[in-house]
C-alpha cells in the first residue's frame, strides 16, 4: 500500500472509531502526531514538522482537504471534522476485512486511547501538553511562550488539565514544579 | 489447568505483592494456573529480575501472554498523561493492555492498585470500571468468587498485606477479613 493511501486510511480510522467528530484541525493534527509516534515503523511517512502551532504534517492536511483514495471521505462543520457517508463506508469496509487480525486490534486500541484522552481538551490544553512532552516542537511556535512561560496562563491551563483528570497526580506535580 | 475463561490483566504491584511482600509465589502460581494473564513488557522484565521461583517463572514464560513483540509503542500516545517516573515503571502499559483486551472482546479482571492509571481509567475509560478491582479485593474474590484459594489462604495473604509496606488502609483490609471470616 502506498504511503499516502496508508495515511488516508489511518485518518479514516481515527475519525471512525468514535461517533463524535474531532473538534478541530489542531486536534486532528496532534492526535495523528501521537498516532505516528506510536508507530515507529511508519513514523517517517507522516513527516511531522515543527510549526507555528506545534507538530504539523502537510501530508495529513492535504489528505483531509483532498482525499485521494476515498472520494470526499471527510466532512466539515465549522471547525469540526467527521467522516462523510463515503468515509463511513470505507471505515466499515476496513473493519470488516481487518478486525480479526491481532495487529489491527492493537492499532484500534491505540486509536481508541488517543481519542478517549485528547478529544476532550481545549486547543491550548492540547498544545500545552504537546509542548511540555515534545519540547523540540516549540521551535518556530508562535504561541508556546504564552502557554508555557506566562505564569498565569500556565497555572490556569494546568489546573484545567488536572480538573479534567487528563493527567495523573504525579504528572500534575511534575508539570507544576517544572522550571520555566 | 485453566478453570474458566476469565483472563487477568494486573499491574506490577499485584505481582510484586506475592513475590516480595507476602513471599507466596505458590499462591500466585495458583492464580496464573486458573487465569490466563496478559503481562506488559516492563512488568515481565521486573518479574524476570525479582522472581527466583522456578515454577512461577515457568508458568509466566509458558502460560502467560507477554506483550513484548508489539510494533506499537503505546507509551508515546500516553506520554503526555503520565510523569516520567510513572512511564519508567510502565504504569501506563496497563491501560493499553486493558483497552486492547476489551477490543478483542476478552472477558478479563483488571487488577490495579497504582493511583495514576486508576484515575485515568475512572475518568476516560469508564467502560473498564466493571472489571476493575484492587489486589486486596481480588484476593478475597479468589476464595469467594473464583474458588481458587482456600478461605485460610486468602486470610493469610490479607494479613501479610496488612503487615507489609503495601499501600492500603487498615480499614479496607479489616472489612475484607470480616467478609472472609463470616
Amino acid at each position: 500500500m502506498e504511503k499516502i493511501e496508508l495515511i488516508e486510511k489511518y485518518i479514516i480510522l481515527l475519525l471512525g472509531v468514535k461517533d463524535d467528530s474531532i473538534y478541530s484541525d489542531l486536534h486532528l493534527q496532534k492526535e495523528m502526531f501521537l498516532l505516528a509516534n506510536s508507530l515507529p515503523h511508519l513514523k517517517e511517512a507522516f513527516d511531522f514538522e515543527k510549526h507555528y502551532y506545534g507538530p504539523y504534517s502537510q501530508i495529513v492536511e492535504e489528505i483531509i482537504q483532498t482525499p485521494r483514495y476515498t472520494d470526499k471521505a471527510f466532512s466539515f462543520d465549522g471547525k469540526k471534522i467527521f467522516l462523510s457517508e463515503n468515509g463511513k463506508t470505507e471505515y466499515n469496509k476496513i473493519i470488516k476485512i481487518k478486525s480479526k487480525e491481532n495487529s489491527f486490534n492493537e492499532l484500534s486500541a491505540l486509536i481508541k486511547i488517543i481519542r478517549s484522552l485528547y478529544d476532550s481538551l481545549s486547543g491550548e490544553e492540547l498544545l500545552f501538553l504537546m509542548y511540555e512532552t515534545f519540547p523540540e516542537f516549540t521551535k518556530y511556535s508562535e504561541v508556546s511562550d504564552n502557554i508555557l512561560k506566562n505564569k498565569y496562563n500556565r497555572k490556569r491551563i494546568l489546573e484545567g488539565l488536572y480538573a479534567k483528570s487528563i493527567i495523573t497526580d504525579e504528572r500534575y506535580l511534575e508539570l507544576k514544579n517544572a522550571k520555566i | 489447568m485453566q478453570k474458566f475463561n476469565k483472563e487477568l490483566v494486573a499491574d506490577s504491584t499485584f505481582y510484586i505483592f506475592f513475590i516480595e511482600d507476602s513471599k507466596n509465589s505458590n499462591l500466585l502460581c495458583k492464580i496464573l494456573n486458573s487465569f490466563k494473564a496478559h503481562i506488559s513488557p516492563t512488568i515481565y522484565d521486573e518479574l524476570k529480575m525479582k522472581s527466583r521461583d522456578q515454577e512461577l517463572n515457568s508458568i509466566i514464560n509458558n502460560k502467560c501472554n507477554i506483550f513484548k513483540d508489539s510494533r506499537i509503542k503505546y507509551s508515546e500516545a500516553l506520554r503526555p498523561v503520565f510523569s516520567k517516573e510513572e512511564l519508567k515503571k510502565g504504569e501506563h502499559e496497563i491501560i493499553a493492555i486493558a483497552v486492547l483486551c476489551d477490543q478483542m472482546v476478552i472477558d478479563f479482571v483488571l487488577v490495579i492498585d497504582d493511583e495514576g492509571p486508576r484515575k485515568i481509567i475512572n475518568s476516560h475509560f469508564k467502560y473498564l470500571l466493571t472489571r476493575l478491582v484492587r489486589t486486596a479485593r481480588f484476593i478475597e474474590q479468589c476464595y469467594s468468587k473464583y474458588d481458587i484459594f482456600e478461605n485460610g489462604e486468602s486470610i493469610k495473604l490479607l494479613n501479610d498485606m496488612k503487615s507489609s509496606k503495601f499501600r492500603i488502609d487498615d480499614k479496607s483490609i479489616e472489612q475484607l477479613l470480616k467478609e472472609l471470616e463470616k
